[in-house]
């Protein structure tokens, strides 16, 4: 069995003392996994339920924990070659409103409301009286009415909040559009008129639901795949009880003054300062640096930067809102709103398009009333056609259709796109920043210069006593055994019992080179004949490939880094890239990003550290890899599933076709209402035409949005 | 025509059972999983499942 995992920190008790823990599982591809996985821990004693979600890729147990220990069910579902991940509480809620109950409830209302219609249709060229057409019209009321009100709040709320804000979206027209079909139909049928439009009305409302179910529905899909990925990223900490003994916590619930300890390997959790002795600290996510820092007892170390060596102890000085973390996620916040909210292609639509046919069917009524000599119903009617006709559907649908399709397709191929104005504004980008340290680079070294073989051999069997990164590179070069007896200056260098030395120029008294950050090791045999090695950085295996895709688009492609200018240089000329930062901070990067967007510049921002979550946030879009920190995964429009950068190049292009078809779909839904339009004012279309011109324009856009591909 | 009268309401009585069962249907959670679902008719033994179902509702 593996080590105890630190799950006890996730586990929600339940009633009749029975405990529940939400997984996310990795590896699962259909419900066939699903089910393997729900047989073999049903299986186990003590399990009450165990429940796996193949859309959201989740799993959530339900057990006693006098009989079967949660460690033990998760190892039971790795043992199947999946992995689960627990969800913090927070992560795993289900979503609260549900556009299916209205959507069905809006087609029941059009179906039964047709029925009405039709029979009124029939009726009218038969022999239905004028008594029973009104029934039928106050029976449709009694139908259309709340349905409307009901399922076309959906609409209704967003637009009265927009307008309050003193803009126009597409909700706006939507709304209008169906309000008053309403109050006309209510109108005419208080006329005892030959026709009303509650039909058209309730239609209206359940083709446009169509569109926002498709759009709700891959939010959900994204948001859950985005989510486990940050389960798979988030703090939770070993913390040392009063009696000695260690209890797996929640990050967020440390408290100053605690103290915790972190293995090799662990990432710290909250901001602290060292107890004992002396440590290695990873602290590329935090500042792009591959190389680790020395720290000694009492000196503060950083949450979120990983032990390297030895394990630590950390005394916690800060929690929550006062850490440098904190800090970050302020100037995040500050970047998210300088950036303000992008208006979307459908609501710039409705923005201009709105006034122009309120106006329309505003002229169109008076032009009638008055100087044409229609009644008020007549004029009133023809206002309604031209609102019917006219209504915004191509971009209350097919925009969303476009939007869907590409948002899936780009979810099978491990892109998760966390909503629909990412993928627009990821069509417009023309210039690409990139971090280094783990995003082009794996935050590995390999080594640089050719050193004979014999020389390797010896220095890699010191080396293997080290757990230093430069260390683990030499052992990656050149695997060896440990030897025996060496002895080892955390931070500096080794002694090897017949006196041979490895570790940096300080370590080994060599003047000249006295710049112990540099990435390089120094080896001096028992008789004194010195070898230095160097080390670079390992660029990611498709990398060069990106840039070279990237650069082909059309695109800009800048480097920034936290790490040395030198390093940053050297990773730049490798991968072809003429503009390179190096030795930037958070703010330095987040100022860049701001710079290139004041000169007009639509940036794609990829980055991975806490030290890319501002210029993340600041960016026109932002992408981090699966393995990027918490808070750049919050920042980010797009999380890639895995660490590979290749599908970016992808999901350019798709958004660019998805973009292309919207604008084909609003170039068709202006055209034919130019067609319509003026045959609505001139009265050539009752209320009824208009809707199922209307409902044919909607479908026919539906279409085109399926022509999407995913580009090669 | 009288017959409207009776028609009308048994009509809109059956279209409402059905939203009502649709409505059912959303609420229980049968729409949270349409990938996992169609692999679930293949089992032979709905145990879980069905134990899932009673132990949500309690939770709730």
């Amino acid at each position: 069995m593996n080590a105890p995992l630190p799950s006890d920190a996730f586990v929600r008790s339940v009633e009749n003392g029975l405990s529940s823990l939400t997984c996310t599982l990795v590896g699962v591809q259909c419900g066939g996994c699903t089910n393997k996985i729900e047989r073999r821990v049903s299986s186990m004693g003590g399990v009450i339920s165990v429940r796996a979600n193949a859309t959201t890729k989740r799993l959530r147990f339900v057990w006693d924990p006098a009989v079967v220990k949660i460690d033990e069910l998760i190892n039971a579902v790795e043992e199947l070659g999946y992995s689960a991940h627990p969800l913090a509480t927070e992560l795993e809620g289900r979503t609260k409103s549900n556009l299916l109950i209205p959507l069905a409830v809006a087609g029941f209302g059009t179906m039964n409301v047709m029925m009405f219609s039709l029979a009124v249709w029939a009726g009218i060229v038969t022999d239905m009286g004028p008594g029973t057409v009104q029934f039928m019209h106050w029976l449709s009321a009694g139908i259309a009415i709340p349905v409307c009100i009901y399922s076309g709040s959906v609409f209704f709320l967003p637009a009265i909040r927009s307008l309050r804000a003193g803009h126009m979206t597409i909700d706006t027209s939507i709304s209008l559009a169906i309000l008053t079909t309403l109050l006309a139909s209510v109108y005419e049928t208080f006329q005892g008129a030959e026709h009303a439009y509650f039909d058209a009305a309730v239609s209206l409302v359940f083709f446009l639901l169509i569109g926002r179910v498709l759009d709700q529905s891959i939010r959900k899909k994204s948001s859950a795949a985005s989510d486990n990925l940050r389960a798979m990223t988030q703090g939770t900490a070993k913390r040392i009880g009063p009696g000695g003994q260690i209890e797996h916590v929640l990050a967020d619930d440390l408290s100053i003054g605690d103290v915790i300890y972190a293995l090799p390997g662990e990432r710290i959790a909250a901001d602290g300062n060292l107890l004992f002795d002396i440590a290695l600290v990873d602290e590329s996510i935090l500042t792009g640096e591959t190389l680790p820092r020395t720290v000694v007892q009492d000196q503060p170390v950083i949450a979120g930067s990983v032990v390297v060596g030895q394990a630590a102890r950390v005394k916690v000085t800060a929690v929550g809102a006062d850490g440098r973390i904190a800090e970050i996620a302020d100037i995040v916040e500050a970047a998210e709103a300088r950036k303000g909210r992008q208006q979307l292609l459908a609501d710039k639509f409705a923005s201009a398009y709105g006034p122009v046919v309120i106006g329309a069917s505003l002229v169109g009524f008076l032009i009638w009333y008055f100087f044409l000599g229609a009644s008020f119903s007549q004029a009133a009617m023809i206002a309604v056609a031209v609102m019917v006709v006219t209504c915004p559907c191509a971009a209350g649908l097919a925009t969303p259709a476009v939007v869907v399709r590409a948002i899936n397709q780009l979810l099978s191929r491990g892109v998760i796109v966390k909503n629909g104005e990412a993928l627009e504004r990821l069509a417009e980008i023309d210039q690409v920043v990139v971090d280094k340290t783990g995003t082009l680079t794996t935050s590995k070294l390999a080594l640089e210069n050719s050193v004979n073989q014999k020389t390797l051999q010896a220095a890699s069997a010191i080396a293997a006593n080290s757990q230093h990164p430069l260390a683990r590179a030499l052992g990656e070069v050149c695997p060896a055994k440990p030897m025996a007896g060496v002895v080892e200056t955390i931070g500096a260098g080794l002694v090897a019992p017949n006196g041979a030395k490895l570790g940096s120029a300080r370590f080994l008294k060599i003047n000249g080179h006295g710049d112990s950050n540099a990435p390089e090791l120094w080896y001096r045999d028992a008789d004194g004949e010195t070898t230095r090695l160097r080390f670079r950085d390992i660029i990611k295996p498709d990398a060069a490939n990106f840039v070279a895709s990237l650069q082909m688009e059309g695109l800009g492609v800048e480097l920034l880094s936290g790490d040395k200018s030198e390093a940053t240089r050297d990773v730049a000329n490798r991968m072809g890239i003429s503009s390179w930062f190096g030795e930037m901070g958070p703010e330095d990067k987040c100022q860049h990003v701001m710079s290139l967007e004041h000169s007009d510049k639509k940036v794609l921002m990829i980055g991975d550290g806490i030290n890319d979550a501002p210029s993340l946030a600041a960016a026109y879009v932002s992408i981090s890899p699966a393995t990027a920190a918490h808070i750049s995964q919050n920042a980010s429009d797009i999380v890639l599933a895995g660490s590979s950068l290749l599908p970016v190049v992808g999901a350019i292009k798709m958004a660019r076709n998805a973009r292309k078809l919207i604008n084909q779909n609003m170039l068709f839904a202006t055209a034919y209402n130019l067609v319509a339009l003026p045959l609505a004012l001139a009265g050539g279309l009752t209320p009824l035409i208009a809707a199922i011109l209307m409902s044919s324009s909607s479908i026919l856009v539906m279409l085109n949005a399926f022509r999407l591909k995913m580009p090669q | 025509m009288t017959i409207i009268i009776y028609l009308i309401p048994i009509s809109l009585l059956l279209g409402a059972l059905a939203l009502i069962g649709f409505v059912w249907t959303v609420r229980s959670g049968q729409y949270d999983d349409l990938e996992g679902e169609r692999y679930r008719i293949l089992e032979e033994d709905a145990g879980p499942s069905r134990m899932d179902d009673q132990e949500n509702k309690s939770v709730k």
